[in-house]
C-alpha cells in the first residue's frame, strides 16, 4: 500500500524538481516544441536561399525539369516511404499511450507493439536513405555536382580557368548565358537534401534508442513523453520533405 | 486548440489511417499536377498549396496539435510568422532591386565580360 | 527559509574540479559562466587595446593585416563569447529558478550541456586566434569572407557551435518560466528580470538558428563554391547580408533585454519604490523582441538594398525605439521621489541610464536614411553600438553582479571602493567613446588602420580613454577579489528585497529552498511591508 502511495507521489521516473508527472511531461513537450521551432527556422534559411536563387535564375529551374535531371519516381517513392514512416511513428506513440502503469500482459503487449512500430519506422527511414544514396551516386557519376565541382557535359557551365569564376552556361556558339546557373541549382539540391538527410540519420539513431529503452521495460501511459517527443521530431522531418519534394523535383 | 487534459487524448486508429490515406492521395495529386505543364508561377502556387494542406494534416493529427496547449500551437505559428517575415522582406528587396541593376547594366556588363573571356 | 544548520550551501556542498565541471546545479553553472565570460572579455579587451593602440596616431603602426585581424577578433569574441551569453547565461542561470521559487531549471542536464557546448565553441575561436586570426570583420561579409585565406572556417565553426549553447539556454528558460513558477506567482507577479529573460529566450530560439544556417551556408560556399553569396559564381552578396542581419539585429536585443531586466530590479530595490509601469515594462520587453525581427535592413541601407526596402526598414526602426523609451522613462519615474540609496549598485544603475540613453538616441540619426548616408561605416556607428551594446550590457552586468554579489558569494564588498571604481569606469568610458561620435560626424571611417590627420585629436583622446577604461575595469575586479578574500559576511537580505531569491539562504543551499515557497505578493511592494535592509547606505 505504502509503496503504491510512494509511487503515486513520486514515481521513480519523475525528477526531484518537478511536483507531478503532468508538470514533467508538459515541460518536456514544450521543450520539444521550442526545439522544433528552432529547427524550422534553421531550414527556413535553406528555403530562403532556394527562393532567392529561383528568383534570380528562374529558367534554370525550369530547364532542370525539362531535362529530367531529377528522378521524379525516386522522389515520389521517398515521399511515400516517409509518409508511411510518419504513420508508423504516430501509431507507436499511440501504443505507448496505451501501456498501463501496472506491469502485466497488457503492458507487455502494447510495449511490444510500440517497439515493432518503432522498428518499422527506422527501417522505412533507412529505405529513404538507400534511395537517396542511389540518387546521389548517380548524380556524382554523371557530374551533376554542387557549385564549382559541377561538371555535366550535356549542360556545361563556363568556368574561367584563371580566376575560377563561373560566368554562366556555355552555349553552342560560344555565347555564355549569364542567366543560367545549374551549378547553383545542384548546390541547393545537395545542401537541402543533404541537411534533411542528416536529420533522417539522427532520427534513426534516436528511434533505435527508444527501441532499446522499450526493451528495458520503460514507458507507460504516464511516462511516454520521450516517445511522443521523438515522434514530434520525426513528423517535422517529414514536414520538411513534404515541402522539399515539390520545390526541387516537381515545380517547373 | 483545447486546453491540456490531465488524461492525454488517444487518437482512434481510424483517424490515423484516414489522415494517412489523404496524405497519399495528395501526393499523387501533386505529382499528377506537375505533369500538366502549368506556367511556373501557377505551378509553384498549386504545389505549395497542396504541400500546405499535407503539412496541416501532419501537424494537427500526427503531431497532435489539435489537442495541444494554446501556447505550443502559438509557438509553432509564431515560427511560421517570422519565417514569413524573413521571406517577404528579402524577396521584396530582390524584387525592387531590378531597377538598380538595370540602370547600372550589371547583367549587360557580365555578358560582355563573358564574351571577352570566351574569345 | 532554507538555511542548513551545518552551514552547507551550493558553494561548499561538494568540492573538486569534477563536482564543478559536471554539475547540473544552475547556480554553479552561472558562476562558471561568469568566470569564463569575464575571461573572454579580457581577451576581447586586449584585442581592443591593440585596435586603439594602432589608432593613437594617423600613421600605421601595426599594419593593415594585423589591424584587420585585431578588430575582427575583438568583434567576434565580444559578440559571440561575451555579450550574447553575458547576462542570460550568468545571472540568468543563477537567478531564474531562485526568482521563480523552483529547485532548478526544467532541464538541468541540458543546462550543463549548454555550458559544455559554449566551451567547445569557444575553443574554436581560441584556435582561430592562435592559428593567426581572421581578417574579415566579425560580420563575415561576402565575397571577401568566401575568398579570404585567413582562418575563416574555424571561426565560423566556433560561432556555429556557440549558437547552440544560446538556443538551448533559451529553450530551458522558456520551459522553466512557463512551467515552474511558485504557487501564487501569476505572470503579473513575476519579477521583471524574469519577463526580460523570457523575451530574450524567445528571440534566442527564433533567431539563432538563422545565423547557424547562414554560417553553415558560408562554410559550404567556401568549401564547394556553391555560388549563393559570391557574385563571381553567380551569387548575391546582399543576400548574405539579409541572412546575417536577420539574426544579428535580434541578437542585440538578446544582449540588452536581460540588461533591462537587471536595471528594473536594481532601480526599485535601491530606491525602495514600486516599479513605475510594471505592465508597460513587461509588455515592452515582448514588444521589443517581436518588433526587433522586423528591422534588420537598417544595417544595409548602403549595401545595394533597394531604396523601397530601406524606407520600410527605416520606418519600422523608429517604431522599435518606442518600447525602449517607455522603459527608460519608467525607470526614471521609479527613481523620482524614491528613497534612493547612493551606493555602488545605484551608481552603476544611473551610469547605465546615461549610457544607454545616449546609445539609443544616437541610433535615430542612423535609422534615418538621409543622415545614415553620411554616417554609415563611420565612427559614429562604432560609438553608437558601443554605447548600447557594450556600455549598456557591461554596465548592467556589473550592476547585477554587485547587486546579487552577497547572494552568490555570501560576502559583502567595500562600498567606498565600489563607488570609486564605478566613477572611474564611467568617466573613462565616456572619454573613450564621445570623441568617437565627434570623429564619426566629421567623417572618420571605421575599420581603417590609418586615417587622415584631422581625426588624430579625437582618436588620441579615445585611445587614452580606452586605456584608462581598461584600468578601471581591473579596479572593479579588484573590488570583487578583495571581497572574496576579506569581505565581511553578508546578511541574508542586505538590500531588503522581497522577490523569492531573497527568501532563501545567502548563499543558497544546493536545492535552493527547503520546501516549496509560495508567492503571495508582487515583487516590488515595498510600501506595503516592513522589510529590513541592513545594508542601506547612510
Amino acid at each position: 500500500m505504502s509503496s503504491e502511495h510512494a509511487h503515486a507521489d513520486h514515481p521513480p521516473y519523475q525528477a526531484h524538481f518537478f511536483h507531478t508527472m503532468e508538470q514533467q511531461n508538459s515541460s518536456s513537450k514544450l521543450g520539444m516544441w521550442c526545439f522544433l521551432v528552432q529547427e524550422l527556422l534553421f531550414f527556413s534559411g535553406l528555403f530562403m536561399a532556394y527562393v532567392a536563387m529561383r528568383y534570380f535564375y528562374p529558367d534554370t529551374f525550369s530547364e532542370v525539369q525539362e531535362r529530367n535531371l531529377l528522378s521524379i519516381p525516386m522522389g515520389f517513392t521517398n515521399t511515400l516511404v516517409l509518409l508511411t514512416s510518419s504513420l508508423t511513428m504516430a501509431l507507436a506513440v499511440r501504443e505507448a499511450q496505451l501501456i498501463p502503469i501496472q506491469e502485466g500482459a497488457e503492458a507487455q503487449k502494447h510495449r511490444s507493439n510500440m517497439m515493432k512500430l518503432l522498428l518499422v519506422t527506422a527501417i522505412l527511414a533507412c529505405v529513404f536513405l538507400v534511395i537517396k544514396y542511389f540518387e546521389y551516386t548517380h548524380k556524382i557519376h554523371i557530374g551533376l555536382l554542387p557549385g564549382s565541382f559541377y561538371d555535366f557535359p550535356e549542360w556545361p557551365v563556363f568556368k574561367d580557368p584563371g580566376t575560377g569564376k563561373i560566368l554562366g552556361v556555355m552555349g553552342e556558339n560560344g555565347i555564355i548565358d549569364v542567366r543560367s546557373a545549374p551549378h547553383i541549382f545542384f548546390a541547393l539540391y545537395f545542401v537541402m537534401t543533404g541537411v534533411h538527410g542528416l536529420h533522417v540519420v539522427i532520427g534513426v539513431g534516436v528511434i533505435l534508442w527508444l527501441f532499446l529503452r522499450g526493451k528495458r521495460g520503460e514507458f507507460n501511459q504516464e511516462n511516454y513523453s520521450a516517445v511522443e517527443n521523438v515522434g514530434l521530431y520525426w513528423h517535422l522531418v517529414d514536414l520538411i520533405w513534404i515541402f522539399l519534394f515539390p520545390l526541387l523535383y516537381l515545380v517547373q | 486548440m483545447g486546453h491540456s487534459h490531465s488524461e492525454p487524448h488517444v487518437t482512434p486508429l481510424k483517424v490515423y489511417f484516414g489522415i494517412f490515406g489523404s496524405l497519399i492521395c495528395l501526393t499523387f495529386v501533386t505529382v499528377g499536377v506537375s505533369y500538366l505543364g502549368l506556367p511556373p508561377s501557377l505551378s509553384i502556387i498549386v504545389a505549395m498549396a497542396v504541400a500546405t494542406v499535407k503539412a496541416t494534416l501532419v501537424s494537427l493529427w500526427f503531431m497532435h496539435m489539435l489537442h495541444d496547449t494554446k501556447f505550443n500551437v502559438s509557438l509553432f505559428l509564431a515560427s511560421i510568422w517570422f519565417i514569413g517575415i524573413f521571406f517577404v522582406f528579402t524577396t521584396l528587396d530582390m524584387a525592387s532591386r531590378d531597377k538598380v541593376l538595370k540602370s547600372s547594366d550589371t547583367f549587360e556588363y557580365r555578358k560582355d565580360y563573358a564574351a571577352e573571356v570566351a574569345k | 527559509m532554507g538555511a542548513h544548520s551545518d552551514g552547507s550551501n551550493y558553494l561548499n556542498a561538494t568540492s573538486g574540479f569534477k563536482s564543478w565541471f559536471w554539475t547540473v546545479d544552475h547556480k554553479r553553472l552561472g558562476i562558471m559562466y561568469i568566470i569564463t565570460i569575464l575571461s573572454f572579455f579580457l581577451v576581447g579587451g586586449l584585442a581592443a587595446m591593440l585596435v586603439r593602440y594602432e589608432l593613437l596616431d594617423a600613421a600605421p603602426t601595426l599594419g593593415a593585416t594585423t589591424y584587420n585581424k585585431a578588430f575582427t577578433l575583438h568583434g567576434a569574441i565580444m559578440v559571440f563569447l561575451v555579450l550574447v551569453p553575458a547576462i542570460p547565461a550568468s545571472l540568468g542561470n543563477f537567478l531564474v529558478p531562485l526568482q521563480l521559487g523552483a529547485k532548478d531549471v526544467a532541464f538541468p542536464k541540458l543546462n550543463r550541456l549548454s555550458f559544455h557546448i559554449y566551451l567547445f565553441g569557444a575553443s574554436f575561436l581560441v584556435y582561430t586566434l592562435v592559428a593567426g586570426g581572421v581578417d574579415t570583420g566579425w560580420t563575415f561579409y561576402t565575397p571577401y569572407s568566401a575568398n579570404s585565406s585567413s582562418n575563416v572556417i574555424s571561426a565560423l565553426t566556433g560561432a556555429f557551435i556557440l549558437g547552440f549553447s544560446s538556443i538551448l539556454t533559451g529553450l530551458n528558460f522558456i520551459v522553466t518560466i512557463h512551467k515552474m513558477r511558485a504557487p501564487g506567482m501569476t505572470w503579473t507577479k513575476m519579477p521583471l528580470f524574469l519577463w526580460a529573460m523570457y523575451a530574450t529566450s524567445l528571440i534566442q530560439i527564433l533567431a539563432t538558428p538563422v545565423i547557424a544556417v547562414t554560417l553553415f551556408l558560408l562554410m559550404v560556399e567556401k568549401s564547394f563554391g556553391i555560388g549563393i553569396f559570391d557574385p563571381a559564381l553567380g551569387g548575391d552578396p546582399v543576400l548574405f547580408q539579409h541572412f546575417f542581419w536577420f539574426y544579428s539585429h535580434p541578437v542585440v536585443y538578446v544582449m540588452i533585454l536581460p540588461a533591462f531586466g537587471v536595471i528594473s530590479e536594481t532601480v526599485t530595490i535601491h530606491s525602495r519604490k514600486h516599479i513605475f509601469g510594471y505592465m508597460a515594462i513587461a509588455a515592452s520587453s515582448v514588444a521589443i523582441a517581436a518588433v526587433g525581427f522586423l528591422v534588420w535592413g537598417h544595417h544595409m541601407f548602403l549595401s545595394g538594398q533597394s531604396e523601397m526596402t530601406g524606407a520600410i526598414f527605416s520606418f519600422i526602426t523608429f517604431g522599435v525605439a518606442v518600447p525602449t523609451a517607455i522603459k527608460v522613462c519608467s525607470w526614471i519615474a521609479t527613481l523620482y521621489k524614491g528613497s534612493i540609496r547612493w551606493n555602488t549598485v545605484m551608481f552603476y544603475t544611473i551610469g547605465f541610464l546615461w549610457i544607454f540613453t545616449i546609445g539609443g538616441l544616437t541610433g535615430l540619426p542612423l535609422a534615418t536614411l538621409a543622415t545614415d548616408v553620411h554616417l554609415h561605416d563611420t565612427y559614429f556607428v562604432v560609438a553608437h553600438f558601443h554605447y548600447t551594446m557594450m556600455g549598456g550590457v557591461l554596465f548592467a552586468l556589473i550592476t547585477g553582479i554587485h547587486h546579487w554579489w552577497p547572494k552568490m558569494t555570501g560576502k559583502m564588498f567595500s562600498e567606498k571602493a565600489g563607488m570609486a571604481a564605478s566613477l572611474f569606469a564611467f568617466i573613462s568610458y565616456n572619454l573613450t567613446f564621445i570623441p568617437q561620435f565627434i570623429a564619426g560626424l566629421r567623417g572618420m571611417p571605421r575599420r581603417y588602420h590609418e586615417y587622415l590627420p584631422q581625426y588624430e585629436e579625437m582618436m588620441w583622446l579615445s585611445s587614452i580613454g580606452a586605456f584608462l577604461f581598461g584600468i578601471s575595469l581591473f579596479c572593479v575586479l579588484a573590488v570583487w577579489i578583495h571581497s572574496l578574500l576579506k569581505g565581511e559576511k553578508a546578511p541574508a537580505n542586505p538590500w531588503g528585497g522581497i522577490s523569492l531569491e531573497w527568501e532563501t539562504a545567502t548563499p543558497p543551499i544546493e536545492h535552493n529552498f527547503e520546501g516549496q515557497p509560495v508567492c503571495d505578493r508582487g515583487p516590488y511592494e515595498f510600501d506595503e511591508i516592513e522589510v529590513k535592509a541592513p545594508m542601506a547606505a547612510k
